[in-house]
């Protein structure tokens, strides 16, 4: 027993709260569904990198774009088609008789199509009793009553997948037979038959390997193992080798011009031939059109001229002169300014070239033919080894500043770098010089300086006598003076006329007040070089070889 | 620009930048570069139709005989670039060795051997590939018949100089395919072994798409005023090729995260990167007990096995390999659409060209990176390294592929 008592107007106020709720969840949904549509727009695979919208715009435009062409270019082939058999009323017995092999009607279709739909839907039923079975368009059929009326799939001449019973299978057949006939007859007849006979051959194909795909594919995989190594074990006996032989059933697409010549040695080189005689043809057909163009060009031009000359003669005049064609003037100046610009070019790569072959990579160095070892030039030397020697074993440039031969192993100076191998001074060398000796010239000379000079014939011998100076004012730091590099490296021949180093700008105003904080220094530094030459020892001994 | 002068090799090389050498000429067309008809016949027929930025670039100074160092982002067509320059610069009426071409792997030497026939096929050129793992006699039989170019990896093309099968003396350009690991420490000393025994001033040519500082600094020691042809890291990686991540918690979820993706990878064909051999083997086994097809290489695998796991995969009979940094550099499928790293690369080198397996050519490829929750710093420092981004996988991945 029910304790409710219900009345219409609850009944109806419920129903109004159901509306609304409805239409309220109707709502939401809307909502949520434009929230997620904002949210999509966040993810990360939204945000691009530049220049990537414009690439795939690329591949769209030679991609997709062709893909579109080619489809749109079949539907509206298949559209004249249609309009073209549904229009034409009076047709050819041959034309009849194709026209019988397609479904669709289209003789009747042209005399039907004024009637209203209702009728023309009728009357296609009345013509096809069959397809009433049709007018359920499910996959779901009734089972079958015996084997005959199963449904089966097959696929047409052209690709199609159908469907039939099984009693009207062999019929079908023969019909697919006929136009499959038809279709390969009339190849000249349009693209879209053109297409169709390459989808008859591709099934073909397809055919010859369907009894391999039938094979698991470990079995297939066998097959091809053993036909590879027998196809190697070929290769072995063969001396000369070419890309059809290593090809091995590669995936790979080649270019329109490619051909797959045969790996017989052979066959190969007569298909060669022909390909090489067919090119020529065509050359030559090419040529021979171009001259014939030529030809009656002239001829045409002859014409031309005679029906002038005509026309003159007519009018009392001589006939026209031979106009030898004018020739361009030639333009002497501007080639000549191109020419020159080249020639230098080409002197300037010609030295390149040269300066190229005369350089010895060291990895080179010892083999038969090269020298045992870098030969280098006079400037390359010295240079090298001032960069080796540490600079506090230069001389000081106080010697610069008093002895008169010093003055000229000065070379240091930037404005002097022309001086650099020349025994003569310029002028503005000098004045530099005499800038130096007006700062040093307040300093009295040293003990060290009175040594040099007195040693002053032999460089390396005075050289060490200046570091051994050194090591007397500094005792304690005797350790580091064993690592005397720069110094202990014989100078080349031409050592006297060159001079000694030097990168030593920055000393040449060294007052004599100084000069026991700057050798202190001086080997502060040298010890670090040696510091940091330990760290990094590898690299000498890498120099040559690694 | 580096200074590169007659004594400069005793220079300091560290802190000078290297860049592209100056007036290198762009040639536009093949047509405008001054090739033999029967080359310009391979070229087409293999498919190349423009020349790419690479091949415009650095096959005029090879073909010059000059020295080059050539750089280009993976897939553009850099052993195309050397194989149409040393077929271009070849006498095939003298049959002897002219050119010799160093690889890394012994794949990618018969690779490079494939290409240079495919390109010469017109001008039946002649070249073996001496790899170690094959027959010694067979090799030296090969060479004693007379070979105008010859693509090896180092250690069995030094045997077979030490031999005295293989003649140097008409050897006028070496090349070395992936520049970089060439002249790494591994391959070096084994680089100059066989560099004593080339004439003197044998033209060089260095090709990678990654050579990092320190490789440049050492090429003075065999080259002479090289040209360059160089890439700069930010624009290293291509546009073509999407690169995700895979965030997992713990290493056992790569394997259920790779057997999700599955079907992904067998749209096309797939290459899945290990760190080691015996991960190798391990992660194959147990896909193989999952019931997925998969197969794999590495070099511990005798070089018989190692051909057919190749020919196979070329071919399309097998859609997904696992293997090892073995494949990672130079190897050239077509159908390669997509590349995962079960493990991250072991440098910022390695990455380059794991990726790079994808997108051959202008085609499209993804890249899938399964890190672990503090493999995502060294994934970050990648994609800042080459200024590039790898997105967290979306749903959609299939669709990019």
């Amino acid at each position: 027993m029910s304790t409710y008592e219900i009345s219409k107007s609850s009944l109806l106020s419920l129903k109004a709260e159901i509306l609304r709720k409805q239409d309220e969840l109707s709502k939401v949904k809307l909502q949520n569904e434009t929230k997620k549509v904002i949210k999509k727009k966040v993810t990360p695979l939204e945000v691009k990198n530049k220049g990537l919208e414009q690439r795939e715009l690329n591949d769209i435009n030679h991609e997709e774009e062709n893909l579109f062409k080619k489809s749109r270019a079949a539907l509206e082939a298949k559209a004249r088609l249609y309009e073209r058999l549904s229009r034409r009323v009076n047709f050819t017995d041959a034309e009849i008789e194709r026209n019988r092999r397609f479904l669709v009607r289209f003789d009747r279709k042209s005399k039907v199509s004024d009637l209203p739909p209702e009728d023309d839907c009728e009357m296609d039923f009345n013509r096809y009793p069959e397809s009433e079975e049709e007018q359920y368009f499910s996959d779901e059929y009734e089972p079958p009553k015996n084997p005959d009326e199963e449904w089966v799939e097959y696929i047409d001449c052209l690709g199609r997948t159908r469907k039939c019973m099984r009693k009207d299978l062999d019929f079908l057949k023969t019909k697919d037979a006929e136009l499959l006939a038809a279709v390969d007859k009339d190849e000249n007849k349009a693209e879209q038959i053109s297409r169709t006979g390459s989808c008859v051959r591709e099934i073909n194909e397809n055919k010859v390997t369907e009894s391999s795909e039938l094979l698991s594919s470990d079995m297939r995989r066998e097959l091809l193992r053993q036909q590879w190594e027998k196809e190697e074990e070929e290769l072995r006996m063969k001396n000369d080798l070419h890309y059809q032989d290593i090809l091995f059933n590669e995936a790979r697409t080649h270019g329109v011009g490619y051909y797959g010549f045969s790996k017989d040695e052979e066959e190969r080189f007569k298909q060669q031939e022909a390909l090489k005689n067919l090119r020529q043809e065509t050359q030559q057909e090419q040529e021979k059109a171009k001259e014939l163009r030529t030809l009656r060009e002239k001829q045409l031009e002859a014409r031309a001229k005679a029906a002038r000359n005509r026309k003159r003669a007519r009018m009392g005049l001589p006939p026209e002169e031979d106009v030898p064609e004018p020739t361009p003037p030639v333009e002497e100046n501007k080639p000549k300014e191109e020419e020159v610009k080249q020639t230098e070019e080409k002197k300037l790569e010609m030295e390149k070239e040269a300066a190229r072959k005369k350089h010895i990579r060291p990895w080179d160095i010892g083999k038969k033919g090269v020298k045992e070892h870098y030969e280098y030039t006079q400037e390359e030397w010295i240079d090298k080894k001032r960069k080796e020697r540490p600079k506090d074993f230069a001389p000081p440039n106080i010697y610069k500043a008093n002895s008169t031969n010093e003055k000229k192993r000065r070379p240091e100076k930037e404005i002097n770098k022309t001086l650099y191998f020349s025994s003569k001074k310029s002028k503005s060398a000098s004045d530099s010089d005499d800038d130096d000796m007006n700062q040093s010239s307040t300093m009295k000379p040293t003990l060290i300086v009175n040594e040099c000079e007195e040693n002053s014939d032999e460089e390396a011998d005075r050289l060490l006598r200046d570091y051994k100076q050194r090591k007397d004012v500094d005792k304690d730091r005797s350790d580091t003076s064993d690592r005397r590099k720069g110094a202990e490296i014989p100078p080349p021949p031409t050592f006297d006329y060159y001079g000694p180093s030097g990168t030593k700008k920055s000393k040449s105003s060294f007052s004599k007040g100084n000069l026991s904080d700057s050798i202190s220094a001086g080997l502060q530094f040298l010890r670090q070089q040696s510091e940091k030459k330990d760290s990094s020892k590898k690299h000498p001994s890498e120099m040559f070889l690694f | 620009m580096a200074k590169q002068r007659p004594g400069g090799t005793l220079e300091d090389l560290s802190n000078v930048e290297f860049e592209t050498s100056e007036g290198v000429e762009v040639i536009d067309k093949f047509k405008n570069m001054g090739l033999r008809e029967e080359l310009m016949r391979g070229i087409f027929a293999y498919g190349f139709e423009k020349p790419s930025a690479i091949q415009q670039r650095a096959i005029k100074p090879i073909m010059k005989g000059r020295d080059v160092i050539a750089q280009a982002q993976s897939g553009t067509g850099k052993t195309a670039t050397f194989a149409i320059s040393i077929l271009q610069s070849l006498d095939l009426t003298m049959r002897e060795t002219q050119v010799l071409c160093l690889s890394p792997t012994r794949e990618l030497a018969v690779q490079i051997q494939k290409v240079i026939l495919a390109l010469g096929d017109f001008m039946n050129v002649q070249c073996h590939a001496c790899i170690g793992g094959t027959n010694l006699g067979e090799d030296i039989r090969k060479l004693d018949y007379g070979q105008h170019v010859v693509s090896g990896t180092p250690g069995r093309v030094y045997d077979m100089i030490r031999r005295r099968a293989l003649r140097t003396r008409a050897v006028k350009m070496l090349v070395l395919d992936e520049a970089d690991e060439m002249l790494n420490k591994g391959f070096k000393e084994q680089i100059y072994d066989v560099y004593r025994f080339l004439p003197p001033s044998t033209q060089v040519v260095l090709i990678s798409a990654t050579l990092p500082h320190e490789i440049l600094e050492i090429t003075s020691k065999f080259m002479t005023d090289p040209i360059r042809i160089l890439v700069k890291r930010d624009e290293l990686t291509l546009e073509g090729i999407k690169q995700f991540f895979v965030a997992v918690e713990r290493e056992e979820w790569k394997f259920d995260t790779l057997c999700d993706l599955y079907d992904t990878l067998t749209i096309t064909q797939a290459v899945i990167f290990c760190n080691t051999k015996r991960k190798v083997d391990w992660l194959t086994e147990k896909m193989r007990e999952a019931n997925f097809t998969v197969s794999s290489m590495h070099g511990d695998m005798p070089q018989k096995e190692r051909d057919a796991i190749m020919k196979e995969f070329r071919s399309g009979q097998s859609r997904v390999l696992i293997t090892t940094d073995v494949w990672a550099r130079g190897i050239d499928v077509q159908q390669v659409s997509l590349v995962i790293n079960y493990d991250l690369p072991n440098n910022r080198e390695l990455y380059i060209h794991r990726i790079g397996r994808s997108g051959r050519f202008g085609r499209k490829g993804v890249a899938i990176n399964f890190v672990k929750s503090d493999d995502i710093r060294i994934l970050r420092d990648i994609e800042q390294y080459y200024s590039t981004q790898i997105d967290e996988m979306p749903m959609n991945v299939a669709d990019l592929i």
